[in-house]
């Protein structure tokens, strides 16, 4: 048995024309961190309040640790979350927003047990010397610094961040994200964490589960992501960006308009969509696809070509010095292990949510 | 420099138009004699004040003010809070009419509510009553309190309160450590606008309060008007009309001017 297993959840809000969680079935082992990924309004905040307990599931069951969680109020679950906004209580210092949960939870035996273990926390989160200054005179980082010391001094069993660094600037998300993964990796914690980024998902995730409308589409590791995406929405969200229709016979022959190719795939024989990563192009005067440069971006260490090969458009990342011009030929190779096949999925309508507003909402 | 004259002219100024009316008064409540064509009063004493608590059990009166008053404005904030909130936090439709419907009371002449109310409390037999005296001040200030409230609930933080839950925080702790904390200033100016309302509350006090209950606005005004008290002792009574409001202005913004949250401001 997983440490969580959550089982069959859905959720609809009153008023909403969808479902916001479909069949969601995740399993998560005890200090592993998940995270959950997807375009805005795809319903992993709700996942987590539900998780929570700030939203009630239609169906569907939580376990935690063997134990379901369903019944209970959001304040008697073994869980802690960090929202998006930090949520200062602004009336206390840092020390005192790090340790009021668990001293009006009655979880220290004396003061110095108090004192010590908020200055661990302190120390951990790296706020060292802070510790009396009031929080309303943080800035946004240390705000969630705080926040994330205060949902793990209350030692709970799952913590779960919603988006916690995307209020940061670039810089500032970047060290954040490695130190959200350091701090829960050091203290064994069992994390799902939410972001809209890929890149910050690939960062911190020991797995990822991607979400489009209300339901997880992939769970997998970041490797995976990157080499064998599970559909063609998949692929995008992870930057595979040459989507071309080909077909594939049965002993994994490939035809397209850009070239035949001989890949090890598994995939039924019939039409699919052939997915190339940008960067498994690489110029080759020898190389048997030919296209002609329909626009060109110097980026200093490579160059962005798009270019038209038989009528049909590529996205190539070069490393060459040289930048070929605009409507000059092109010869490329690509290497198979940027080359990945999936189904030719119909289109869906990528708005998801389109949570027709209950007669009552709260105000954001 | 320019700016800096004007500043201190304007201030001058106002401090003036603030204090003229009320140096007379204060001189007035404690001169002995004071006749013209002398400028200020020949002998000072507290003589005013002496027949007044003498003559009316001041005290009690001033007691049972700040006793009416006190109880209207905490029951005022109770029954405002959650309308305030829920017009405050929430979107829906009608917002606006639902917001205008909660000053309805205090729309109609004061007079008109007054009698109606009075038709209310005969039925239910508490005419006349403490209770029904603090019912009917609160019909007129509750609208106030709300209307106070609402622009403090819009700007809060409602997410703390799910922020303090998912910490395992109860209902009670997160109430007294989160939520009271963070509306401390809006919560202070809203009682302290129905405390000084109440305390100057005439009306509904000369046609609810007990008969052998009286407030130093019950006193005051009619005092005013029938002309039976001597300038010395009319002044000595407003002057004890003033001191619990200003009191309670100085307390009020003292607490908001020690609030670390807002530093200060509402």
């Amino acid at each position: 048995m997983s440490f969580l297993e959550i089982k069959g959840l859905f959720k609809t809000y009153r008023g909403a024309e969808k479902p916001t969680l479909q069949d969601i079935n995740i399993t998560l082992e005890e200090g592993e961190i998940l995270v959950l990924l997807g375009p805005s309004g795809c319903g992993k905040t709700t996942l987590l309040k539900t998780i929570a307990g700030l939203e009630e599931q239609d169906s569907g069951e939580i376990l935690v640790d063997g134990g379901s969680i369903d019944r209970l109020p959001t304040e008697k679950r073994p869980i802690s979350m960090v929202f998006q906004k930090a949520h200062m209580f602004k009336n206390m210092t840092v020390a005192k927003n790090i340790n009021f949960a668990p001293r009006v939870r009655g979880m220290f035996s004396n003061r110095e047990e108090m004192d010590s273990e908020t200055q661990k926390y302190i120390d951990l989160v790296k706020l060292t010397g802070l510790e009396d200054r009031m929080a309303t005179q943080l800035s946004g980082g240390q705000e969630q610094r705080v926040s994330l010391a205060r949902a793990l001094i209350v030692k709970p069993k799952l913590l779960l961040l919603d988006e916690p660094l995307s209020a940061l600037d670039a810089g500032l998300r970047i060290e954040m994200r490695t130190a959200v993964r350091d701090i829960c990796k050091q203290l064994g914690q069992t994390v799902i964490f939410v972001t809209h980024d890929q890149e910050e998902a690939m960062a911190i995730g020991d797995r990822i589960a991607v979400m489009f409308n209300g339901k997880i589409e992939q769970c997998a590791t970041p490797e995976v992501f990157f080499s064998r995406p599970a559909s063609k929405k998949v692929a995008e969200f992870f930057g595979w960006k040459n989507t071309i229709p080909c077909n594939v016979d049965g002993e994994n022959n490939i035809s397209s308009a850009i070239g035949n190719f001989k890949m090890d795939t598994s995939v039924e024989p019939g039409e699919r969509l052939l997915i190339i990563r940008p960067e498994a192009f690489s110029e080759d005067e020898n190389g048997n696809i030919r296209g002609a440069v329909k626009h060109a971006s110097y980026l200093g260490v490579r160059v962005e070509y798009v270019i038209d090969v038989n009528g049909i458009e590529l996205n190539i990342s070069s490393n060459s010095r040289e930048v070929k011009r605009i409507g000059e030929t092109i010869s490329l190779n690509v290497d198979p292990e940027g080359m990945w096949i999936v189904d030719d999925e119909p289109e869906e309508e990528e708005k998801v949510q389109s949570v027709k507003k209950g007669f009552f909402s709260r105000r954001k | 420099m320019m700016w800096t004259v004007t500043r201190k002219l304007v201030l001058t100024f106002t401090v003036l138009v603030i204090l003229i009316p009320i140096i007379p008064m204060m001189l007035w409540s404690v001169a002995e004699t004071w006749t013209y064509p002398s400028l200020f009063p020949s002998e000072l004493s507290f003589d005013n004040f002496t027949m007044l608590f003498d003559t009316y059990s001041l005290g009690k009166v001033i007691t049972d003010s700040i006793i009416v008053s006190a109880i209207v404005t905490i029951v005022s904030i109770l029954l405002a809070v959650m309308p305030a909130k829920f017009i405050g936090t929430q979107h829906f439709r009608g917002k606006i009419f639902v917001q205008t419907l909660t000053m309805m009371p205090v729309m109609a002449p004061a007079i008109i509510v007054l009698f109606g109310l009075m038709g209310v409390f005969v039925k239910m037999g508490i005419y006349k009553t403490f209770l029904s005296l603090v019912i009917a001040e609160a019909v007129f200030l509750v609208p106030y309190a709300i209307m106070v409230l609402v622009p403090i609930f819009k700007n809060y933080d409602s997410g703390i309160e799910d922020q303090a839950s998912t910490l395992g925080i109860n209902w009670l702790s997160r109430l007294l450590n989160v939520v009271l904390p963070n509306l401390k200033t809006g919560l202070m100016v809203s009682a302290m606008y129905v405390f000084m309302s109440s305390w100057a509350a005439y009306l509904a006090v000369s046609m609810f309060a007990p008969r052998t209950f009286n407030t130093v606005a019950s006193l005051l005004y009619p005092a005013i008007y029938n002309g039976q008290y001597s300038n010395g002792m009319l002044a000595s009574l407003t002057v004890l009309f003033f001191i619990p409001s200003i009191a309670f202005l100085f307390i009020s913004t003292w607490i908001i001017g020690t609030d670390k949250m807002n530093n200060g401001r509402i």
